[in-house]
C-alpha cells in the first residue's frame, strides 16, 4: 500500500471515538477484556489525578476499562500507596515474575505487565502526564474496537499534517524524533516515517501482539515496538491517534542525548538481525557527555544496558497463565 | 447563635444525604478538574445555523456539553452563550427551580493550568472561586440519582460565564432572569467557597472602573499611574458613615506598560458597597463629582465607566428558604455564615424569587494560584444543595 494511503487511512483524530457508548458495545460484542497500566517510577504529583479521572469516565460512567493498574519500577514516594487508595490494581516490578533476572526500566514494566493484566486489549499511558484526560484511553482502544483488524496504536499530540487538504499544520515530532528516529526510519523502514511521533509513551494493542514481541527494558523499547509490529504484521495492522495536547514533564538535551543512544542502540541491533546492515567492530555501551563543572568540562560516561527481554509468551510462567487463549483479539 | 427549631424539613436528611454522596467522590473530582484546566475565556465560536456568532467561553461550552453527558433531559445555551440544563420534574405545570453558578475565574485570560489532588485536596488556582460551584452543579443530576430523589418541577441548571471582570458580566444574570419563558419557584446560587455561608440579603453594590487617559488638548495630561494615584487619594478621604454600614474598596489598579515610558493610560476599579441605596447613591455622586473635578483641574481626560449596580434587599431571615438553609446546616454540623451577598443574588430577590447563595466546598487560600478545596467537603455541601432544593420542590417558597 503506497505510504500516502496508510496516513489517509489508519490516522484518526481522538474525537472520532467520543461515542464511549458504541466503544462499550463494541466491546461487549466482542466479548473483550480491556487493561489500562500505567508504568511508574516517582510519580506521586499526578497518579491519582490520572487514576481518578480515567477510572471516574471510563469504568464507572461507561465500562470501555475492565481494570487499571500501576507496574512501579520501586518509587521511593507515595506512588504505590496513593494509586492503591485510588482503586489501581498496584504491582511492584520485581514482584512480578520472582524467577526472571530483575531489571529497571520502563520497558520492564510494560513486559512485566503482560504477566498480570487480564486484558485481551491493552492500553499503556505514561504517568506524568499533566493534563490527563479520559481521551487518551478511549482515543487509544477507541480504533481496536471499531476496526478488528487493528492490532496497535499509537498516540501522537499535534496536528502535524494535512488530515484535512484545507490546512497543513507544521510536524510534531521532538528532538529525537525529529533528529534521530525519523532520519532513521527514513533510511531503512519509509512506512514507519509516517508514524507522526514515535516515541509517544501512550500506545494500546492487542495481546497476541504485545506477547509476540520482545522489549527493550529501558530506552528504545517505544522504537522497537514500532519495529517488530511493522516487521511482523506490515503497517496495515496500525494506527495513530491525535490526542491533542499531552503537557508532561520536560527532559533536558543532556538527557534525550542518553536516550538517543539507546534508541539508536536498538535500532541498530534490528538492523542486524534484520540483515540490513553488518557491524564489523562491536558497538560501545557507554554515552559520553560533556558537563561543565566549575568552569572546565567534565567527562561523564553513562552505561546505558541494553537488556531485552524476550516474547513473553515463551516464558513458562506466561504460558502456563495464558497458554490456552480463545484467539480473541489477543 | 441558638440552633433554630426545623420548620420546613418534610423527610430530607442532609447528614445521611452526606454520607451517601460520598460515593460520588470520583464525580466530583473529575468535574472539579476537567472545568479547572479549561479555560474561562471566551472565544467566538459560530453558530449552528450560520445567522451569526456568539461570545462564550470555552468553560462555558464544556459546562453545557458536560451536564448533558451527565444525563441532564436538555440543554441549550441562552443567546449570550450561557449554558442551561433540564432535568425534568414529574408535573410539567410546575414553575421550575433554578440553580445558578458562575462559571468565571479572576485566572482569565488563562494561560495553562493543571490541577493537582492528593489524598484530600484538588488543588489549582481558581478552584474555590469558583470552579467547586460550578462542578457541584454538574454533579446535580448524579446526586439526585445517588439520592433517589425525584422532583416534581424541573430543575435548570444554568452556568454564567465572565460575571467577574467582563463590564458587565454579572447583567447576564439579570438578562437571563429577564427572559426566562416561566419564573422560578425558588433558586440556589451555588459558589465554590464556603460550605457554611448563608446569603440571604444583599447589600447595595457599585462596581466602576475609573478610567485616566491623557488629553490631547491638555499635552497629553503626564503620568496616568500618578493620575490614578491622585483618584485613589481622593477616595480614601471620602468621608464614610459607619451607619449606615459603606465602605469603597479598591480593587484593582492597572496601568503602563514599559518600565521607562510614563503610563499613557491608568485604570482604578472599585467597588463601593452600602446597606443603603439612598448612601450609595450619596457616595456614587461624590466619586463622580471628584473625576469631573479632576478632569478639569489637572487636564486628564478622566471617566468613571459603572460596570455594574446592585441594590440592597433581602429575602428575610424569616422566610422559610433561609430558615431551611440554616436548619440544614446545623444538621451538618456547621454554624452558619450569614453575610450580604454583592453579587447576583439582587437579581433574584427583585424580581421576587425566593433565592439563598450558598457555598458547596472548604478550602484555603481563596484567590491565589495555590487555592485548594478538600474533597470530602463537597459531601456535606451537595447534601445541603440536594435537600435545599428539594424544600424548595416541596413547597417552602410557594407560601405568599
Amino acid at each position: 500500500m503506497p505510504a500516502k494511503d496508510w496516513l489517509t487511512g489508519n490516522t484518526y483524530h481522538h474525537s472520532a471515538f467520543r461515542d464511549l457508548e458504541r466503544l462499550v458495545e463494541e466491546k461487549r460484542a466482542r466479548n473483550l477484556k480491556v487493561s489500562l497500566c500505567f508504568p511508574t517510577l516517582n510519580e506521586e504529583a499526578t497518579i491519582a489525578k490520572e487514576i481518578v479521572l480515567i477510572g471516574s469516565e471510563l469504568q464507572k460512567r461507561f465500562p470501555l476499562i475492565d481494570e487499571i493498574a500501576v507496574i512501579d519500577s520501586g518509587s521511593k514516594d507515595r506512588t504505590r500507596e496513593i494509586a492503591a487508595e485510588y482503586g489501581a490494581k498496584v504491582f511492584l516490578a520485581e514482584d512480578i515474575l520472582p524467577e526472571q533476572p530483575k531489571y529497571r526500566g520502563k520497558g520492564e514494566n510494560l513486559w512485566k505487565a503482560l504477566y498480570v493484566l487480564e486484558g485481551d486489549l491493552i492500553c499503556y499511558i505514561d504517568a506524568d502526564i499533566k493534563n490527563i484526560h479520559p481521551r487518551f484511553a478511549y482515543g487509544l482502544l477507541g480504533p481496536l474496537l471499531v476496526r478488528p483488524e487493528l492490532r496497535f496504536v499509537k498516540a501522537f499530540y499535534e496536528r502535524p499534517i494535512a488530515l484535512d487538504p484545507q490546512e497543513l499544520k507544521r510536524s510534531g515530532g521532538g528532538r529525537v524524533t525529529e533528529l534521530v528516529i525519523r532520519p532513521l526510519f527514513s533510511l531503512f523502514y519509509p512506512e514507519l516515517a509516517q508514524i507522526i511521533q514515535p516515541l509517544s509513551g501512550e500506545y494500546a494493542g492487542t495481546r497476541d501482539v504485545f506477547e509476540s514481541i520482545s522489549f527493550p527494558i529501558g530506552y528504545g523499547v517505544e522504537t522497537s515496538l514500532l519495529i517488530d509490529i511493522f516487521v511482523n504484521r506490515g503497517m496495515d495492522v496500525m494506527a495513530q491517534v491525535d490526542l491533542d495536547r499531552r503537557v508532561h514533564r520536560n527532559q533536558s538535551t543532556l538527557a534525550l542525548g542518553r536516550m538517543a543512544f539507546g534508541i539508536m542502540e536498538t535500532f541498530f541491533r534490528r538492523l542486524e538481525a534484520a540483515g540490513k546492515v553488518r557491524f564489523d567492530t562491536r558497538l560501545f555501551r557507554e554515552m559520553i557527555q560533556f558537563e561543565l563543572e566549575g568552569g572546565s568540562y567534565r567527562r561523564h560516561a553513562y552505561p546505558i544496558e541494553m537488556v531485552e527481554r524476550p516474547p513473553i509468551r515463551t516464558v513458562p510462567e506466561y504460558a502456563l497463565r495464558f497458554g490456552a487463549r480463545d484467539g480473541k483479539a489477543g | 447563635m441558638n440552633e433554630p427549631k426545623p420548620n420546613t424539613m418534610k423527610g430530607a436528611d442532609p447528614k445521611a444525604y452526606a454520607e451517601r454522596l460520598a460515593s460520588l467522590r470520583d464525580l466530583i473530582i473529575g468535574n472539579v478538574v476537567f472545568l479547572g484546566e479549561i479555560p474561562a475565556s471566551a472565544v467566538t465560536f459560530q453558530s449552528d445555523d450560520q445567522a451569526g456568532s456568539v461570545d462564550y467561553s470555552l468553560r462555558a461550552k464544556f459546562f453545557g456539553e458536560r451536564l448533558l453527558e451527565l444525563g441532564v433531559d436538555e440543554c441549550s445555551s441562552d443567546d449570550q452563550g450561557n449554558p442551561v440544563g433540564i432535568v425534568k420534574g414529574r408535573d410539567p405545570s410546575l414553575p421550575p427551580i433554578l440553580v445558578a453558578t458562575e462559571l468565571d475565574s479572576l485566572f482569565d485570560p488563562a494561560r495553562e493550568y493543571h490541577y493537582s489532588l492528593d489524598e484530600e485536596w484538588i488543588r489549582g488556582p481558581g478552584i474555590l472561586d469558583n470552579v467547586a460551584g460550578a462542578a457541584a452543579a454538574l454533579c446535580l443530576p448524579e446526586v439526585f440519582r445517588a439520592l433517589d430523589i425525584r422532583l416534581d418541577s424541573d430543575l435548570l441548571i444554568a452556568g454564567f460565564a465572565g460575571t467577574m471582570r467582563k463590564k458587565h458580566g454579572i447583567a447576564a444574570v439579570d438578562y437571563f432572569l429577564a427572559n426566562l419563558d416561566r419564573k422560578p419557584r425558588g433558586a440556589l446560587v451555588l459558589k465554590g467557597g464556603e460550605f457554611g455561608r448563608l446569603n440571604y440579603y444583599t447589600e447595595a453594590v457599585v462596581r466602576a472602573d475609573i478610567v485616566c487617559a491623557g488629553r490631547p488638548d491638555s499635552g497629553g495630561g503626564g503620568n496616568m499611574i500618578v493620575a490614578a494615584t491622585g483618584i485613589i487619594d481622593s477616595l480614601l478621604a471620602i468621608r464614610l458613615p459607619q451607619k449606615p454600614r459603606t465602605e469603597i474598596v479598591i480593587g484593582r489598579v492597572e496601568g503602563g506598560y514599559k518600565y521607562g515610558e510614563p503610563a499613557a493610560a491608568a485604570l482604578v476599579g472599585i467597588e463601593v458597597r452600602s446597606t443603603s441605596n439612598t448612601e450609595i447613591n450619596r457616595v456614587l455622586e461624590r466619586i463622580t463629582s471628584l473625576v469631573e473635578r479632576m478632569r478639569y483641574e489637572q487636564g486628564v481626560d478622566v471617566r468613571i465607566e459603572i460596570t455594574a449596580q446592585l441594590g440592597a434587599a433581602s429575602l428575610g431571615f424569616e422566610h422559610p428558604l433561609t430558615r431551611s438553609a440554616i436548619t440544614m446546616l446545623y444538621a451538618l454540623g456547621r454554624e452558619p455564615r450569614i453575610y450580604p451577598s454583592v453579587s447576583e443574588l439582587i437579581y433574584f430577590l427583585e424580581r421576587s424569587i425566593p433565592a439563598v447563595t450558598i457555598g458547596v466546598a472548604n478550602g484555603e487560600d481563596k484567590h491565589q494560584e495555590k487555592a485548594k478545596v478538600k474533597v470530602d467537603s463537597f459531601y456535606p455541601g451537595l447534601a445541603q444543595t440536594a435537600a435545599l432544593i428539594q424544600a424548595i420542590d416541596e413547597g417552602v417558597c410557594d407560601a405568599g
